[in-house]
């Protein structure tokens, strides 16, 4: 690692600080309770911000740094799950409990 | 001595919670003469043995007894008294003491509910109900949790509170929250023991205030969550979509579709079945929040003691009281009245939206447990946060906000006439006052448009009614409840709206006399020290925020180390109004004199907390009128 103890993301020009406190919500803390990588204050959670600051200041996309944070860590990781095959009811549960609901409002209602 | 007197209470709670069960089911084998008398009596008696109790057991506290190992977990001798009191709550033991207490203090005011007296059977069977209720919790509470258990030997000196608990909001958050959860127990006894009993509408037009005050605690509390997690986890979220959160939401959601739904049945005697599947979901999940919350089955930052042991005790009391609830509801409901229902009548819309609202619920479940359920199908650990909630719940609400508004101008059982000529002005005044937002603000997405012009229409369409009776607050008086109920809703829309699409968040290092700008705000840090708390060492930083050069208001951020605890506390820096708050938290030393710090401009914020007391006070208005038009009555 690198020899700087803290993480300032002063160095980041506007629109990279932008990406850069969007993508560190986004990243959860491994060894904390239920808290992103942006809340929490462990080392763990240190060294990722630091980590995406640096891949941001390289010139990697929101995607490659996700990328590599899911190579690295798994899909825990990230607070936005893929969309995969176990995925796929969670993420086609808006419509489907939409048309289900709709469909016991027109029970209800005739 | 006191421990043990308290044991004694608890057993006399439970064998009074046992006599006020068996007082219901007995007249259903044989009339009993007084048997109104009967339970009335042993519900009082319940009552005052779980306030002595519970006066007993914050007596331990006081006294720092840490021969009562609850006490000895969660108090030592340097909590400030005022703590000392939220302590009692602030573990499990004393929070399952707290919930059967607040039970027990709903049974009582529903046994005094003088309407409620015109229908014996519906009051008899539903205080029996909530027997039954607190009858299991209190099994539990002895069986599993028993706040008086001693220690031996017995310890010098406590383990201390949380320091996350040691804070004012955190002494009023539970109570209340638990007020709005065990609330819900009042219209699922009333909706079950009519399905027991009379099985007909009746009971909506008793079910309605309370369902009204438990939704107004459940809302002052879900509100009181929130802005404690802004100002004290630190980092200056305001909902982070927790399991625990979602815990209270989704009862939230269910008992704002109740409160709903039972005008309707009371008024039109329609949806009296979907009306009592909603009591038994709102209650039920109540539970499952219980649940939740105590078991540690799901990774929280706000779940504090928690054991799967006893969870496994509230599923299965969950599980008895949801699953006899729904099995009583299949055999013994009727079918509904049979009318066909115009799509743009009141009723109708005010079923599509309590439908909405059953998705929004159904939504954040599925997205709670989702990870759950793979991890117990071996397909692995995913995490399920803001960014998946803050798309879906999406679905549900922009069609819920529109026709919101519409349902405020429909009719009662026919189509609306002119319905387009009466909401077309309001359309305008909405649409032209949302693109002063982008002017104000700037242009930042369709979508925050949306959100803005939905938040306007809530609030416009809420607000008709006086104009309609040309600002006369006495003529609109019955509309009162409505009229803030959405007005606030519309305001926390807004609020949300706003502060999530031009809100500033920055992280940035500080030295003495520097100064970071956040929008047009520039922080400038003056001074850092230490100082000493009663139980904690404060590192503090001053500082001085300004805009354009004039001065505002100096804050002073703290990271508290606690005696009793590694974990720093963050104690944020904030100057806010109604327009936009300023947030300053103190970060890291990361050497060289200079800090990280971890800056906030949010615009409306305020609205987000405003909106739910502007809805509390039209709850607040429902339940006083409905008091005095059933007093006037008799």
């Amino acid at each position: 690692m690198f020899f700087t103890s803290g993480i300032s993301a002063n160095e980041l020009d506007t629109n990279d600080q932008m990406r850069y406190q969007s993508l560190i919500q986004e990243v959860r803390c491994l060894v904390c309770q239920n808290q992103s990588v942006a809340e929490s204050n462990a080392e763990l959670a240190k060294d990722l911000r630091r980590e995406i600051k640096l891949q941001i200041q390289d010139g990697k996309s929101d995607i490659e740094i996700k990328t590599y944070l899911l190579d690295r860590y798994g899909e825990f990781i990230l607070y936005e799950p893929a969309f995969t095959q176990k995925t796929f009811f969670l993420w086609f549960s808006p419509i489907i409990l939409l048309l289900m609901f709709y469909g016991w409002f027109r029970k209800i209602g005739n | 001595m006191i421990p043990e007197l308290g044991q004694i209470f608890l057993v006399a709670a439970l064998a009074s919670a046992l006599f006020q069960f068996l007082g219901g089911i007995s007249p259903l084998l044989n009339k009993i003469e007084n048997i109104e008398t009967f339970i009335d009596r042993v519900t009082t008696f319940q009552t005052i043995s779980l306030v002595i109790c519970f006066a007993l057991l914050t007596t331990s506290f006081l006294q720092d007894d840490f021969s009562v190992l609850y006490v000895a977990s969660n108090s030592n001798t340097a909590l400030p008294i005022g703590y000392k009191f939220a302590a009692v709550w602030g573990g499990h033991e004393g929070s399952l003491l707290l919930w059967v207490l607040i039970l027990s203090l709903w049974t009582l005011l529903l046994s005094k509910d003088k309407a409620l007296k015109s229908s014996p059977d519906l009051r008899i069977q539903s205080l029996s109900i909530l027997g039954l209720i607190s009858l299991g919790f209190l099994i539990f509470i002895l069986y599993t949790s028993n706040p008086f258990e001693r220690l031996f030997p017995i310890p010098l000196q406590g383990r201390g509170l949380n320091p996350l608990l040691q804070d004012p909001a955190l002494v009023i958050h539970p109570p209340t929250l638990y007020a709005g959860y065990v609330g819900l127990a009042v219209p699922f006894s009333l909706a079950v023991s009519s399905l027991l009993t009379v099985n007909n509408h009746q009971w909506a037009k008793h079910a309605r205030s309370w369902t009204i005050l438990s939704w107004m605690f459940l809302t002052g509390g879900i509100a009181l969550g929130s802005w404690w997690a802004y100002y004290e986890l630190g980092w200056g979220g305001w909902w982070f979509w927790d399991p625990v959160e979602n815990a209270s939401l989704m009862p939230w959601f269910i008992a704002t579709a109740l409160m709903h739904s039972l005008i309707v049945t009371e008024k039109r005697e329609l949806f009296n079945g979907f009306s009592t599947l909603l009591a038994i979901t709102a209650f039920s999940l109540s539970l499952l929040g219980t649940f939740l919350v105590r078991s540690g089955v799901l990774i929280s930052v706000h779940s504090f003691a928690s054991d799967p042991q006893r969870g496994l005790f509230i599923l299965v009391l969950l599980a008895f009281f949801s699953g006899s609830a729904l099995m009583i509801y299949s055999v013994k409901q009727k079918k509904n009245k049979q009318e066909k229902l115009h799509p743009l009548s009141r009723e109708s819309l005010l079923l599509l939206n309590n439908v909405f609202l059953c998705a929004s619920a159904g939504l954040v479940l599925i997205g709670t447990i989702y990870p759950l359920i793979l991890e117990m199908l071996d397909l692995g650990k995913i995490s399920v946060g803001p960014p998946y909630f803050n798309f879906v719940i999406l679905f549900p609400f922009i069609p819920l906000l529109i026709s919101i508004g519409v349902a405020v101008f429909s009719n009662w059982s026919h189509d609306s006439k002119n319905l387009i000529k009466k909401v077309s002005p309001i359309i305008l005044g909405a649409i032209v006052l949302s693109l002063l937002f982008p002017l104000i603000y700037g242009w930042a997405s369709l979508l925050t448009l949306v959100g803005v012009l939905l938040a306007l229409w809530t609030i416009l369409t809420g607000v008709s009614p006086l104009i309609k009776n040309q600002f006369s607050i006495n003529k609109s008086m019955t509309y009162m409840p409505m009229m803030l109920g959405h007005i606030g809703l519309g305001l926390m829309i807004l609020g949300i709206t706003v502060t999530s699409s031009y809100g500033i968040t920055f992280d940035d290092s500080m030295g003495i006399e520097q100064s970071s700008t956040v929008g047009d705000y520039e922080f400038r840090l003056t001074e850092i020290g230490k100082r000493n708390g009663p139980n904690y060492l404060a590192q503090y930083a001053t500082i001085e925020i300004s805009k354009d050069g004039e001065y505002i208001e100096t804050v002073y951020p703290e990271k508290r180390v606690y005696d009793s605890s590694t974990m720093g506390m963050t104690e944020a820096g904030i100057e806010a109004n109604l327009f936009r708050d300023l947030f300053i938290a103190i970060g890291e030393d990361i050497g060289g004199g200079s800090w990280s710090m971890h800056l906030q401009y949010k615009p409306l914020l305020r609205l987000i907390w405003y909106g739910p007391i502007v809805m509390m006070m039209g709850g607040l208005i429902r339940v006083f009128l409905s008091k005095r038009t059933i007093g006037s009555s008799q």
